[in-house]
């Protein structure tokens, strides 16, 4: 027990000073440019969301420009129909037929037709 | 009284954005090799230790910020190696394998990194405390080598200052006893 209370704190390995020194000073500085370097990406990838979230607003409005350029072109297209059904002459003919003139239509003999000369 | 107002100094550097990096120079130079040594105590290997270290420096650096200064900063810069070393022996461990099952493993390592001519009682006395439970070899390195004091080491080990009391004398017992079972 006397032999163990002279080595005192000896360990039983040991380190050159310099290396020592050399090590800290390098694991010190290494340190110091990962906090750099972790600033910077800190700050990139700050403007990276927001670039991610300018992309996805700009998809959106394009998704949502689509869809409503697709539903007013189609509504565009119904009403053209629905004007060229209205104003078409045969349109206007039906129209203006009486229902007795339209069951004659319906119930006519090919003898009705007139002849064209 | 002269470490504390230094410590005071380094602490309101560190506290400082333009002083910080010049502030954590002075940190590392002046507690680095205490550090490397309470590290190098816990994982044994000097690979290990290196690793260790430079992961706490990282650490302390990039955490600045969240030290309140309410304690101590050397205590705290304690605490982060502790954990730090913890962390790498957890990884050297098995699935379900507690970390004091890592006895055996460091008295090899211990061995390997020993130069041949070392004094045997030095290596025996090393093996006896790598009998102890982590934790307990912790406590009772900080308090035998770092010569803190019991609420210092209760702050690093999150542990209560009776139970560390305790454990440090159950500690040296165990020490005796191994280091006269294996001298006989």
């Amino acid at each position: 027990m006397k032999e163990v209370q002279n080595i005192g704190k000896r360990m039983p390995y040991a380190e050159r000073e310099d290396y020592l020194n050399g090590l800290i000073s390098q694991a010190t500085e290494q340190a110091i440019l990962q906090g750099a370097r972790g600033k910077e990406q800190g700050a990139s990838g700050k403007t990276r969301v927001i670039r991610m979230w300018m992309a996805a607003a700009a998809a959106a409005l394009v998704l949502i420009g689509g869809v409503a350029i697709t539903y007013f072109h189609q509504n565009d297209t119904e009403e053209l129909v629905a004007e060229q059904t209205t104003t078409g002459p045969i349109d206007q003919f039906l129209d203006n037929l009486t229902d007795d003139e339209a069951q004659q239509l319906a119930y006519y003999e090919i003898e009705d037709i007139p002849e064209y000369y | 009284m002269e470490t504390e107002i230094q410590q005071v100094e380094l602490q309101d550097m560190l506290k400082d954005p333009s002083q910080r990096e010049k502030g954590f120079r002075l940190l590392m130079k002046q507690y680095g090799e205490t550090l490397y040594w309470h590290i190098r105590r816990i994982v044994v290997g000097h690979d290990d230790a290196e690793d260790v270290l430079q992961e706490t420096c990282i650490k302390i650096f990039s955490s600045i910020d969240s030290y309140r200064g309410d304690g101590k900063l050397t205590t705290w810069i304690y605490s982060i190696a502790t954990r730090e070393a913890l962390t790498l022996l957890r990884r050297q461990t098995h699935v379900f394998q507690s970390i004091d099952s890592l006895g055996s493993t460091l008295a090899e390592r211990l061995e390997a990194e020993t130069p041949m001519d070392t004094n045997a009682t030095e290596v025996l006395f090393q093996k006896a405390l790598l009998t102890l439970p982590t934790q307990q070899r912790i406590a009772f390195n900080l308090r035998y080598y770092d010569e803190m004091s019991y609420d210092e080491i209760a702050h690093i080990t999150d542990k209560n200052v009776n139970t560390l009391k305790a454990n440090y004398h159950f500690a040296q017992d165990k020490i005796k006893k191994y280091i006269k079972e294996h001298t006989a």
